[in-house]
């Protein structure tokens, strides 16, 4: 065998850890030195993963042909220079650290042995049978050393599952100690994975009552009354940037209310004994604690670590939310929303808080179903909804071991049975909901063969027989019901394939008689328009209607021989001819009312003008005793003192309650004339249907046109 | 808070510190004569639970109040009261009233008929409860509903019981429910309003909504409820000006928040910040809400559920379909009014009308957000401001009858986030009048209702004019019974 210089540089390295290991209590390192233990946790993972590779190609693939040989020569020299390397760089790293010794010493031998076995794997890198027996041995070796490693780094309980409890047992009474009850809990969280007696870190104990009283290395965390000088509050305090804050940098941090908290209690002297109890319900201590006593009834509880609150608020956009589910909780709901900001790669972003994501909501987002794979990471998520998306569920394969996953909503997504078939053999949901997808009510029967954990909601889906009555039409009007000459009025529906049938005569309209409506309907006199709708499967709407009245010619000026009511004066005279009509429900902006006496007024035109109708727009509410005038008159002349009677009508009178509605009431006029009297009289009493018969009848007008 | 005077404390310049600390200074010298010890406050009387999260981890999420306003009557809808009809036209005995005090309307009468309903009352699902024929669509879901019969309030009138239940006071002023959640919740879509009105008007007899129902009271401005209209711009004034792009808006905007910062530097008037906010939401709103009231979307199927009126903008199943998508897309709380239910006479001709415009969409709602898995994370609650009387206001005719107001008892349904379903609490005594067992406070409800959002109404309190306020005051305690 060919001894090179690589061979003889391992052999005197591992020497030389051989012996560090040996009178390591005496070392005393160089600050260089000291720096380059920093670089353990890089090269460790070489040794770790190559060894492995060789176990493994050595097992599964004899090292028969030259090709395989060489290259298990080559990963035999890495592996065995690395990890000699990382056995002395965690030599150097353990000086100067408060680990425990007992774990600390396991894991420097074993670390040393390890590496060692490298080197004589690589000695004897041609010995066939000899190396082989070299790996099995490195084997067992290396997950010792790194088991004891992570027990030193991340705390004994680094394997326990990743449960969650009921907290409901650990209810805070009164009879509690403050600081079993509160201030415990937070150090726990935030203090004890570095500060416990593994890894004490500033050789400060803070998961015993001992370690605590003791103090670390810069003596007792806390002044009992003095937050302002205790050591644990100043290093708090400190700028998060800064190397003495704690917890350190990267580490989930406190949260202000557990600061509030923390120096609150020390304030009030640290006591660690004293009970809710021994407070009085109005000590201000005692209310100001309750603020952090969870309620009664707490929601789940989650044991998983909180993500550190900096990446969670620079994850934020406001495309999507990312929100803890309670104050407190480590548990984080995301909500993506608007379309069109979507990007699906984002997603992939989420990956460093993707542990604690227990729910997203994806609704109507473009998800397609490659997509979801960047899902398959969030191990703790328990509620996907991906309604609306853009996704036929053959991705959803990627998540079916999530093992937390329960409520799936898939509802109005393309997903069918053969789409979702290879998810639900595997998956462990609980409820998926699937209505307006391609399952049918006939698909379930083998959806649930395949996984009988599941219960489905497919929805409602409405009764097909059921025949429902389409809404009225409606008027598109821009400037109320009073139009020039001419223009156009226009109708609409709301629900697509929907015809629309008209009249302007005041019939009623009907799909087989009446104009059907294309764009716009012209009016060349006052008319009521009336319209229906109708589309197939759907009984026809109710009648819309409406009375459009023409913009008349404007009298020089307009006199009200008669005085209205006081409540109803609207806008005197002037008001009948400003071409604003009102509504039926607010009286009191347009309309002129009477309350039994007669309405007389006199319009003037500077030349005498022919009319060939007159309209006077009326209201008819029986309910409040509004009703039709009895009689109009239409009067004309040219001398104001001196006019004939040219026109009388007696509007029909409703013989029962009716809907209200406003009337156009059309007096035909012959002749050229400058003066025209209108006089409106009233009923003389309310008809002897009326619950109120006999009394006084209303009457309303709001407008007079005259038309050429 | 110390941090926020040492800031303010920078914007005070020489010459404003002089000119305002003669007059402050005197003040505080006679505050002090006048009230001693008013400038010992309390040390640390901090507030309480971090704000714009639940304090628990909630049963619901969301909410959708469909506020029915008027009134509806609990003997017409889901409190059967047959004995009512066999004692048609008798007085109601004095020792049932025990003196309830009555509303202008019927204190001069001097005989109290009692009156039946109309309308016949079957059983209904699994729960067999009582629902009218009124409420067709109701009643075929009502294994999801948890009816509770025994509501109660302290108010009379329209107004103050409306405000009431919405503040939990009746004298206005204090912050809307919603604005509470609001406050206490945060939002989960920061491009939308976490509080939003809806309303609509039937065909009955009506009561006036106003915006102090909505109110943010002394809660930051940005809690208030934003009212959509019904007309083809849900939100007004948020479509750009033609010709306007939005890269001229954003740059508006920009130079805008520029100058209101500076206002803030200067002044320090938090109210600036809560402004620029503002700004900021009703920019992103332009792209949000278009994209929500987008019907285009909405299946056939939908608008046969909600029924047609659901495509009417303004209609109340306009603004049931609308709710649902705001809570789908994430608004804590949706508050319909529907309007009209106050039927003091011609009860027989109005409440048809009033049921016929709620009754399928409200049922449509709870279903709609059931296959879509949200259900469980939205609490749905249907009801008015208190009940109507058993006996007739007015005089009874033969087909027609009236109901004054009724304070002592009502119903109300939940349905969905938390409470259990298919259930009916309470009960009251055969005429309808008074309670029997299990009642429900209005305080109680509210403090039910925060419950379920994971707030301990306990701990949500904002100080104003010196003292703590909670939306239920010194009073509410959660209704066990109906919590799933």
């Amino acid at each position: 065998m060919k001894r090179s210089f690589f061979t003889y540089l391992l052999g005197s390295l591992n020497l030389l850890l051989l012996f560090l290991a040996a009178f390591s209590a005496q070392l005393d390192l160089p600050a260089w030195l000291q720096w380059s233990g920093r670089l353990h946790p890089l090269l460790l993972h070489f040794p770790l993963a190559l060894l492995l590779v060789m176990a493994l190609s050595q097992w599964l693939r004899p090292l028969q042909d030259r090709l395989t040989l060489s290259a298990f020569c080559f990963l035999a020299a890495i592996a065995s220079g690395t990890a000699v390397l990382s056995a002395l760089s965690g030599l150097f790293l353990s000086r100067g650290q408060e680990y425990d010794p007992v774990l600390l010493t396991r894991h420097m031998w074993l670390g040393t042995a390890t590496s060692i076995i490298a080197f004589l794997i690589w000695t004897f890198r041609e010995r066939m049978p000899r190396n082989r027996i070299l790996t099995a041995i490195s084997l067992p070796l290396l997950t010792l050393t790194g088991h004891y490693g992570a027990t030193l780094t991340h705390g004994e309980d680094y394997l326990s599952l990743p449960g969650r409890t009921d907290n409901r047992a650990a209810l805070i009474t009164d009879s509690a100690r403050i600081y079993d009850a509160l201030v415990r809990p937070v150090m726990a969280a935030k203090c004890h994975s570095c500060h416990n007696e593994k890894k004490a870190k500033g050789r400060l104990v803070m998961t015993s009552m001992a370690g605590l009283l003791k103090g670390g290395r810069n003596g007792p965390p806390w002044v009992p009354g003095d937050p302002l000088n205790s050591h644990i509050m100043q290093r708090i305090r400190l700028d998060e940037a800064d190397d003495e804050h704690m917890p350190p940098r990267g580490k989930p941090q406190l949260t202000e209310a557990e600061v509030r908290l923390l120096e609150r209690w020390i304030a009030e002297g640290a006591d660690t004994l004293r009970r809710f109890s021994d407070y009085a319900a109005t000590d201000s201590f005692r209310i100001f604690l309750s603020a952090f006593i969870p309620s009664g009834i707490k929601g789940r509880t989650y044991t998983f670590e909180a993500a550190d609150e900096k990446t969670v608020s620079s994850l934020r956009s406001p495309y999507c939310e990312i929100s803890p589910v309670a104050a407190g909780s480590p548990a984080l709901a995301l909500r993506f929303m608007i379309r069109s900001g979507f990007d699906a790669a984002y997603l992939g972003r989420l990956q460093n808080i993707a542990g604690q994501v227990v729910e997203i909501n994806l609704t109507d987002m473009p998800m397609k179903d490659n997509d979801l794979t960047l899902l398959s990471g969030f191990t703790h998520l328990e509620t996907l909804i991906l309604n609306g998306t853009s996704i036929d569920g053959s991705g959803l394969q990627a998540l079916s071991a999530l093992p937390h996953l329960t409520h799936l909503a898939l509802s109005g997504t393309a997903v069918s049975p053969s789409t979702l078939g290879p998810f639900l053999t595997r998956t462990k949901v609980k409820r998926i909901y699937c209505w307006n997808a391609r399952v049918t009510s006939k698909d379930l029967p083998a959806l649930q063969a395949m996984n009988r954990n599941i219960s489905w909601d497919l929805g409602t889906s409405p009764d097909p027989d059921e025949v429902l009555r389409l809404t009225p039409p409606q008027f598109v009007v821009k400037d109320g019901p009073v139009i020039v000459k001419g223009d156009s009025v226009l109708l609409r529906h709301p629900m697509p394939g929907v015809k629309i049938y008209y009249t302007l005569d005041g019939t009623a309209p009907d799909s087989l008689r009446s104009a059907l409506y294309t764009r716009g309907i012209s009016m060349a006199r006052t008319s009521l328009l009336r319209a229906i709708a109708c589309r197939q499967g759907w009984l026809t709407s109710d009648t819309a209607e409406k009375l459009f009245f023409l913009r008349s010619m404007t009298p020089s000026a307009v006199r009200l021989y008669s005085v209205p009511d006081n409540m109803y004066k609207a806008k005197g005279a002037p008001g009948l001819v400003d071409g604003k009509t009102g509504e039926a429900v607010n009286l009191t902006e347009e309309w002129l009312g009477f309350h039994g006496s007669e309405c007389d007024m006199v319009f003037h035109f500077t030349r005498p003008t022919r009319f060939s109708e007159v309209v006077v727009s009326t209201l008819r509410r029986t309910g409040p005793h509004i009703f039709p005038p009895y009689r109009i008159e239409l009067w004309a002349g040219n001398d104001s003192l001196n006019l004939t009677k040219i026109y009388s009508l007696d509007p029909p009178q409703p013989g029962h309650h009716e809907k209200d509605r406003i009337e156009a009431q059309v007096l035909r006029s012959q002749g050229e004339w400058t003066n025209y009297r209108i006089r409106l009289m009233p009923l003389k009493g309310l008809p002897g249907w009326h619950e109120a018969k006999g009394k006084k009848a209303w009457i309303f007008l709001d407008e007079v046109f005259f038309h050429q | 808070m110390k941090e926020d005077l040492n800031r303010y404390r920078m914007n005070v310049s020489r010459r404003k510190f002089l000119a305002s600390a003669g007059l402050g200074l005197g003040t505080i010298g006679l505050g002090s004569l006048l009230v001693p010890g008013i400038w010992k406050g309390k040390a640390n009387d901090e507030p309480s639970m971090p704000l714009g999260l639940p304090h628990f981890a909630p049963k619901a999420k969301r909410i959708i109040y469909l506020f029915q306003n008027g009134a509806p009557s609990q003997l017409e809808s889901f409190d059967y009261k047959p004995m009512l009809n066999t004692m048609q036209g008798k007085d109601l005995p004095a020792s049932i009233r025990m003196g309830q005090r009555l509303t202008g309307m019927t204190s001069g009468q001097d005989r109290f008929p009692l009156v039946g309903s109309k309308f016949k009352f079957a059983q209904h699902g699994r729960s067999g409860a009582w629902v009218s024929e009124l409420f067709p669509h109701m009643a075929s879901i009502v294994d999801e509903l948890c009816i509770i019969r025994t509501m109660h309030t302290d108010a009379i009138n329209h107004d103050p019981a409306l405000t009431f239940f919405q503040t939990g006071a009746q004298q206005g002023n204090r912050p809307s429910m919603g604005a509470w959640m609001s406050y206490g919740l945060g939002s989960e879509n920061k491009n939308l309003p976490s509080f939003c009105v809806l309303l609509s008007k039937g065909r009955g007899n009506g009561q006036g909504v106003y915006s102090k129902l909505w109110t943010n009271g002394f809660l930051e401005s940005s809690h208030q409820g934003v009212v959509f209209s019904s007309g083809d711009d849900p939100v007004l004034y948020l479509r750009d000006p033609e010709g306007q792009e939005r890269t001229d808006r954003r740059t508006m905007l920009n130079k805008l928040g520029e100058l209101n910062e500076m206002a803030f530097a200067e002044t320090g008037d938090p109210e600036i910040l809560q402004k620029i906010q503002q700004y900021e939401m009703a920019y992103r709103m332009q792209t949000a809400v278009p994209e929500l009231t987008d019907l285009s979307r909405e299946s056939d199927q939908i608008i046969r559920m909600y029924g047609p009126e659901a495509l009417v903008p303004g209609s109340y199943a306009a603004n049931c379909l609308l709710a649902r998508k705001l809570s789908e897309a994430g608004v804590r709380f949706v508050q319909l009014y529907h309007q009209g239910w106050d039927q003091h006479g011609n009860l027989v001709g109005e409440m048809p009308l009033q049921a016929n415009d709620v009754d399928r969409a409200s049922a449509a709602l709870v279903m709609d957000l059931k296959q879509r898995g949200l259900l469980e994370e939205t609490l749905v609650i249907w009801g008015g401001e208190f009940g109507r009387t058993n006996y007739c206001q007015g005089t009874i005719s033969k087909d027609n009858y009236g109901r004054d107001h009724h304070p002592r008892c009502f119903s109300i349904w939940m349905a969905g986030g938390g409470v259990k379903p298919g259930i009916v609490y309470g009960e009251t005594d055969a005429f309808g009048y008074n309670i029997v067992r299990d009642p429900v406070s209005v305080h109680d409800l509210h403090a039910t209702i925060l419950h379920l959002l994971g707030l301990d109404h306990e701990k949500l309190t904002f100080r104003h004019l010196g003292r703590r306020y909670r939306l239920t005051d010194v009073e509410g305690k959660r209704v066990e019974g109906i919590i799933a």
